[in-house]
């Protein structure tokens, strides 16, 4: 690697951050070229830690000097006290470290790539927007806290990430804020209303799982003091010690704990029950969607769930312990399987071409989950690792590609219904051709990445004879394929719209994108068809460091293992349930909406079932309605009532007073006696 | 020493603006007085925590000294000294420009500095009766200076309100004060420690004195039930004076809390922390509830202050058990004072620019203001625990220590509370920021233009505080931890 690559990669967009406002006084070329800059620097720091991993050990260069082995730590003095706690000395070590291991040089590299391609994208896309200094301010940010948590060696530098990467979120979700076209729900007034509603949603969302999480993480470490450890948050040193999970264990609270510590990731990345900020998320520029809302931020719950999956499964089995976790890994196999299916569901009946996209990023992510989840619980942990972070990679870059996609299309159409959309194909040849690119992936065509991605996690389920959730997992990939290619079908073929028709009287003809938005999609697009082939590279890297070596997965790629890897995708019994479940999510979909030989607002009306089903899953599930009815109307209805307690007035607020040193009083005396 | 060398330049500066009616010179002097006593403050701190120097003052005269010693400074004075004089110092240097069109600045100014100087006295005092003096000084000083602008109702009527219930809770204090004095002769904190322990077993007597001192130092401290006047004086104030009662007037309440319950009472024996525990999650909820529908900037501010304080009873309610607790309360009442003092100084920017405290009447403000803005929302992301910003330390030390106490389902009870606040707290946060910075501009707010550089300066040195304290907690936390220890130490 580069020196202090591992520092340097989320040090660098972040001070750049601090930089673009003040560049921005200089010139705003000089702005935007800052901001491609740090994400540039990023990727290249990022990616100089590759090498290393799939050597096993680190080298600096440009001298070649090796430091060490991976899993490889560096870390400063954060946080350091002697105090006591519970009656004992205790040392409190906080260290701000960084720990390179596949896991984490694997996310930091999908963050610095795909961050520095979007940054190039967002040149052409938001060319001409105003407010350019705040978005390239989150933007870099973003950038730079993804990298800080993924890289982090503590759960506590950790949450530091996970925050502020919440807090751009939020931000750049209410980006447009300044809207005044008319909202599209009538909730609001103003778009821009709208738009920063939905990033307030996003940010508290999110935060009621990261409030599980901290739960999750002082408990263990109450563990911790119980079995006379010292206080820390390393990965390594939980990975490594079994007495906090013994503690836990003895107490009976392992499950409830590790489960509670899966709810900071089924927040971050839009699991049920905590799903409902995604759709709304796609308010913001569609840069930021296909950036954080799909490619990366997202993905930090997988990675989290990655990371204290390996946690959970190698303390547990130093401590054998391991059936005693089973329930964690079933939860996280349950939830993970229940949301691909409940988000696919929503996608085949959204008209909007972002929220299509937001729903499936929401069930791919819980194939992921589903992936981890299983993995671990049939004992074969590295297996599951490998398939869930495969498909994440798969799914980064298709579901990038997918977006930036629709953002060409969004730019040309200048609207985010589907319905106004329709016949785009021969004017937007290039846009066409890499989103059915990203859609065939989507829907797990043979042969491009999300395929193979897919069939390795469904190959653990079939192996192992889950069958409940491998049946759930295989019909979710049949509405995948019909969503995909009704998308496609709505978005390209078919007559025009009214809507473009007027447009284009108007003489605002549909263009193709400029290059500089176009090569990112080529790019991503090439990425998206080879990158399933490369399985077997992808698996030496994720296993490589001592950890995996016990647990059957060599790092080095041969002939042998190769042809293994393609028996292994291509001729299962689960290959071919896939391509069943292929052709039967395409066929309608093409009659439907490529072909246009059935209309589908007839079928809806005619028959009384679809047009239930189609009303259950158009309100999503009611499960959204609920939410807002109780939380958020209900508490803001509780404390309407409640604040007429505080009525002002002195008579009242003094007796109230000696209430409450009456009952103070009788509390000790009740005491006493 | 401090409060006496303050009480020279409070006379200096009295006479001087009197003599000279040149107006700009009073703020600026009493501004210099308020900087010599927070570099003061700042060496106090600094020798007593490095240097285990104990600083003594004891009364000359004889009749005095039989009642107490006089002044002693220990961490945890010190501390507290250094925040006090640390916001009184933001919140003068604020008001020279903010003030500007008032009438009667010598008094304000005269009156400022002696509330920092009681302030002081308070963390000082070696004894009871000396802390008395000194917390009625401080209790006079806030109520002339929430009636400051005494032509408007609303400022009096919140004052007369403060001054009742004050008083109450002063004649509960006094009360529990002579029933110490009764029992062992003594008004001086050891004396009290050492003639309680070699007491024997805990009678009722005792019981009622500790429910009259949470009771008489809870007023001050606004917990819920005796919070009320609080929620009319904040939003009454000025702004610099919102800035100082929310900021360091309420922690002087708990500062005498603190000093009192652990010096002379011992958990082990007398069973407080239960109590002390309900009322900080009571505080804490009730408050959040009620502030999530507020509509005016100030009072919202004001609710997210008791609030605080609930937080922070509930870090010094396990304070005897786990250091690590009330380390986090100290360092939350340091971090507090900072964020909530920032948050009240950049709503009176607002307030001084557009002339409204409606959150309705602020929309899109910041836009206008982007400095102030940028500092008003640093403050509230400090205040919702975002890190790397210095709410969040405080926050996560004290309900880290909650959890961690010995028993699972006490500790997790509590913190699941106090998270679950803390999401609560998020919601109407986030709602102002939203409101200053995102919603369409309304009528008031067209003409907003950026707050004069004086009201900047200080708005700046408190932003960077919180990043840095936010950044690198390290020595903020051990100061903390020593001043934590400092009054623990006593019992063993």
């Amino acid at each position: 690697m580069l020196p202090y690559a591992p520092w340097l990669c989320w040090l660098i967009p972040l001070g750049f951050a601090v930089l673009i406002p003040l560049a921005d006084k200089i010139h705003p070329r000089v702005r935007d070229g800052l901001a491609i800059l740090g994400s540039f620097l990023a990727m290249v720091f990022a990616a100089s830690m590759i090498p290393d991993v799939f050597a096993g050990k680190v080298t600096i260069w440009p001298d070649g000097k090796v430091v060490g082995e991976i899993p490889y730590g560096q870390s400063v003095s954060w946080i350091n006290a002697t105090v006591y706690v519970n009656g004992n000395e205790t040392r409190i070590t906080l260290g701000a470290g960084v720990l390179v291991d596949p896991l984490s040089v694997f996310m930091a590299n999908i963050v610095g790539i795909i961050g520095f391609l979007i940054m190039v994208y967002s040149l052409g896309y938001m060319a001409g927007e105003p407010d350019m200094r705040r978005y390239w301010f989150w933007m870099s940010t973003f950038i730079g806290s993804m990298i800080l948590l993924v890289m982090a060696d503590n759960l506590i530098q950790m949450f530091v990430g996970w925050e502020l990467v919440g807090l751009c979120s939020w931000q750049l979700i209410a980006f447009w804020f300044k809207a005044t076209t008319p909202s599209p729900v009538p909730d609001f007034k103003t778009e821009g209303e709208y738009n920063a509603h939905c990033g307030m949603k996003a940010w508290i969302m999110t935060r009621a799982g990261d409030i599980c999480l901290l739960i999750a993480i002082a408990a263990i470490g109450w563990a911790q003091l119980k079995a006379g450890q010292p206080l820390t948050f390393k990965f390594m040193d939980l990975q490594e010690s079994t007495g906090w999970l013994r503690v836990l264990a003895d107490v009976g609270l392992l499950v409830p704990i590790s489960v509670l510590m899966f709810g900071g990731p089924v927040g971050k990345s839009a699991q049920f029950p905590l799903h409902e900020w995604l759709p709304e998320a796609m308010a913001g520029p569609t840069t930021v969607s296909a950036l954080i809302h799909a490619a990366t931020m997202v993905k930090a719950g997988v990675y989290l769930v990655a990371r204290m999956v390996q946690v959970f499964y190698l303390a547990g089995e130093s401590a054998g312990m391991l059936v005693a976790l089973k329930p964690l890994f079933i939860t996280v196999a349950w939830i993970g399987c229940f949301t691909a299916f409940l988000a696919a569901t929503q996608a085949m009946v959204s008209m909007e071409l972002k929220k299509v996209l937001a729903y499936s990023t929401i069930s791919q992510i819980g194939y992921m989950m589903l992936g981890l989840g299983a993995g671990a619980l049939l004992l074969i942990p590295a297996h599951g690792y490998v398939a869930g972070t495969f498909h994440l990679m798969s799914h980064a870059v298709f579901k990038a590609l997918l977006f930036l996609c629709a953002g060409s299309v969004l730019h040309a159409t200048e609207t985010k219904y589907m319905y106004e959309m329709g016949g785009l194909k021969e004017d937007m040849p290039i846009t066409y051709w890499t989103m059915v690119i990203g859609a065939a992936s989507l829907a797990a065509v043979p042969g491009l990445a999300g395929f193979f991605s897919k069939e390795l996690i469904l190959e653990i389920l079939w192996k192992e004879g889950q069958l409940a959730l491998f049946t759930l997992a295989t019909v979710t990939a049949a509405l995948t394929a019909f969503y995909s290619f009704r998308m496609i079908g709505l978005t390209f073929h078919g007559p025009k719209s009214e809507y473009i028709k007027k447009r284009e009287e108007e003489g605002k003809h549909v263009h193709e994108a400029p290059p500089v938005m176009w090569v990112p999609l080529v790019i991503l697009a090439v990425a998206s068809i080879v990158l399933g082939w490369l399985g077997p590279y992808y698996e030496a890297f994720a296993t490589s460091g001592r950890f995996w070596v016990a647990h059957e997965l060599g790092s080095e790629v041969t002939l042998e293992k190769y042809a293994h890897y393609l028996t292994e995708v291509f001729a299962t019994p689960t290959a071919a349930l896939s391509l069943l479940m292929l052709v039967i999510g395409i066929v309608p979909a093409y009659y439907i909406y490529i072909k246009r030989k059935i209309d589908p607002a007839e079928l809806v009306s005619k028959n009384v079932v679809l047009r239930a089903l189609y009303t259950f899953l158009y309100n999503r599930w009611y499960i959204n309605p609920f939410y807002y009815k109780v939380f958020l109307n209900g508490t803001q209805a509780f404390s309407q009532r409640f604040r007429k307690l505080q009525t002002g007035i002195l008579n009242v607020n003094v007796i109230l007073m000696l209430i409450g040193f009456v009952a103070f009083i009788a509390y000790l005396v009740f005491y006493l006696l | 020493m401090v409060p006496v060398a303050f009480a020279i330049l409070v006379f200096i500066v009295g006479y001087f603006a009197e003599e000279t009616r040149a107006r700009k010179v009073v703020d600026w002097l009493a501004t210099l007085g308020m900087f010599c006593t927070l570099a003061i403050a700042i060496k106090i701190l600094y020798k007593v925590v490095f240097g285990g120097f104990v600083l003594q003052f004891t009364y000359p005269i004889a009749t005095l000294s039989m009642l107490g010693t006089g002044l002693k400074v220990d961490a945890l004075s010190a501390f507290m000294a250094v925040i006090f004089s640390s916001i009184g110092f933001a919140a003068s240097l604020y008001s020279v420009r903010y003030m500007e069109h008032d009438t009667g600045l010598t008094q304000y100014y005269v009156l400022l500095l002696l509330l920092v100087a009681s302030l002081n006295g308070v963390a000082y005092a070696a004894d009871l009766f000396t802390l008395f003096v000194f917390y009625e000084m401080m209790g006079i000083s806030s109520y002339s200076l929430v009636a400051f602008r005494k032509h408007q109702w609303e400022p009096v009527e919140a004052a007369m309100k403060y001054l009742f219930m004050a008083a109450i809770g002063s004649t509960a204090v006094l009360l529990a004060m002579s029933m110490l004095y009764g029992l062992t002769g003594t008004l001086n904190f050891e004396g009290i420690a050492n003639a309680l322990k070699n007491a024997e077993a805990p009678t009722g007597y005792l019981y009622l004195v500790i429910a009259l001192l949470i009771g008489g130092f809870g007023v001050k401290a606004a917990i819920v039930p005796m919070h009320s006047w609080l929620i009319d004086a904040h939003p009454a104030a000025p702004t610099s004076i919102s800035a100082m009662l929310s900021g360091v007037v309420i922690k002087g309440g708990v500062y005498a809390l603190v000093r009192t319950l652990f010096m002379f009472f011992p958990v082990t024996v007398y069973h407080w922390d239960w109590m002390l525990a309900v009322i900080g999650v009571v505080t804490m909820t009730v408050a959040n509830i009620i502030a999530l529908v507020q509509e005016d900037i100030k009072r919202l501010l004001a609710y997210s202050s008791i609030y605080n304080i609930g937080l922070i009873m509930l870090g010094v309610s396990i304070g005897h058990v786990s250091v690590l607790g009330l380390t986090g309360a100290m360092f939350h009442v340091l971090n507090h004072a900072i964020m909530k003092a920032l948050a009240f100084l950049c709503a009176g920017c607002f307030l001084h620019v557009v002339g409204t405290r409606m959150l309705s009447d602020l929309k899109g403000v910041a836009r206008r203001m982007p400095i102030t803005g940028t500092c008003f929302g640093i403050s509230l992301l400090a205040l919702m625990g975002v890190p790397p910003l210095n709410g969040f330390w405080s926050k996560f030390w004290i309900i880290l220590a909650v959890f961690l106490l010995p028993d699972p389902v006490y500790g997790g009870i509590l913190g699941m509370l106090a998270l679950i606040n803390v999401l609560l707290a998020t919601g109407y946060y986030a709602k102002v920021l939203r409101i200053v910075w995102m919603d369409p501009e309304s009528e008031k707010v067209k003409e907003a233009k950026e707050a004069p550089p004086e009201m900047l300066i200080a708005l700046i040195i408190l932003t960077l505080a919180i990043l840095v304290i936010g950044v690198y907690p390290q020595p903020f936390f051990e100061i903390s931890e020593k001043a934590a220890e400092s009054v623990i130490g006593v019992l063993g």
